[in-house]
């Protein structure tokens, strides 16, 4: 399958053109997530530290953390700390004055670097969590496996993405939404055409559901599980080391 | 960023240990500047205003790190960078 990049016209790979696309609309990336997912967005991400607050984590990992939303909603979880990493330098700057302004700078700490190379040492963290991060990851089996190192064994993978949903109507209200609203209003507010062509062609050829979850367990992780959340336009997917 | 978090890092490229030098900290122990250097590969990563820059070769830009490296000149103990790494001058 061919990959799926934001910048169809350049020849540098995805995960640099990621970076690229993601200094570029970090300025807009917050509102635009609101904007977009009409509110939703933020009940996912609740869900997803719903799923992540049952193992009790101390030490939490947030996988290409971009702005911090996941990062900050985790502290329901109350751990001990939470440790951000992205490649995207301007995301996180944007990230470290949120958590600077709620006062949190004592329990988030956000880091450059790579995903599917992590600066941790093996067995590290009690839970991880990536939301809308892994359909950016230029090799995902490599970022998948990076992210079950770093975990302690029995830590806890929560992943959080875009999927497609499959029943009548919502199958076709989300379609014309994601084809034809989104580009236009992502494009109107961030000035980016390409980037928000990008989202729907990304989810499109992405792996969602058994897919998925099949990966995962194919990478070692157990008792593999995955929900569909507002009719399977995003779905968690749970594993275990 | 605090020293604690700072000390469990590892070299993102072959995962070996870092040696950590601190250059200036903040009052409560934070640490502002100094630089990690990986025991394998020799990669060494700066540590700018409480951040260390951990990212890809290809994602740094060395024009940009080469003067906070050259104040800590005294720091890197007659070693130059290539390529991100440190190198023992000839003598």
């Amino acid at each position: 399958m061919a990959v799926v990049v934001p910048y169809k016209d350049q020849q540098e790979g995805k995960k640099k053109q990621i970076s690229q696309m993601f200094n570029s609309i970090s300025g807009k990336y917050d509102l635009l997530n609101r904007v977009l997912s009409l509110g939703i967005d933020k009940s996912w991400r609740r869900a997803a530290i719903r799923e992540v607050s049952k193992e009790k984590p101390q030490l939490i990992l947030d996988v290409a953390t971009g702005t911090a939303d996941l990062a900050i909603a985790a502290m329901k979880a109350t751990p001990k700390k939470v440790i951000g990493v992205d490649i995207s330098d301007q995301m996180l700057e944007i990230g470290r004055k949120k958590i600077t302004k709620l006062g949190l700078d004592e329990k988030i700490e956000l880091l450059s670097g790579d995903s599917e190379q992590l600066q941790f040492p093996d067995n590290n963290f009690d839970a991880v969590i990536v939301s809308f991060g892994v359909r950016n990851f230029e090799n995902l089996e490599k970022g998948l496996s990076e992210i079950n190192r770093v975990l302690k064994p029995g830590g806890k993978l929560v992943v959080l993405e875009f999927s497609k949903p499959e029943k009548f109507p919502f199958k076709q209200i989300y379609q014309f939404y994601f084809r034809f609203i989104l580009p236009i209003v992502g494009r109107l507010v961030s000035k980016d055409g390409a980037a928000y062509t990008y989202l729907p062609e990304s989810v499109n050829s992405f792996p969602y559901g058994k897919a998925f979850t099949d990966i995962m367990v194919k990478l070692g992780y157990q008792r593999v599980q995955c929900n569909e959340l507002t009719f399977g336009v995003s779905s968690l997917y749970v594993g275990y080391k | 960023m605090k020293a604690e978090t700072i000390k469990k890092l590892c070299c993102p490229f072959d995962k070996a240990e870092l040696s950590l030098t601190v250059i200036t900290t903040d009052l409560n122990g934070s640490i502002l500047e100094g630089f990690l250097v990986c025991q394998e590969c020799k990669r060494i990563y700066p540590i700018i205003k409480g951040v260390p820059i951990m990212n890809p070769d290809e994602y740094r830009e060395f024009e940009l790190e080469k003067p906070i490296l050259d104040q800590w000149n005294k720091y890197l103990e007659n070693k130059t960078i290539e390529n991100f790494k440190l190198r023992e001058l000839n003598s």
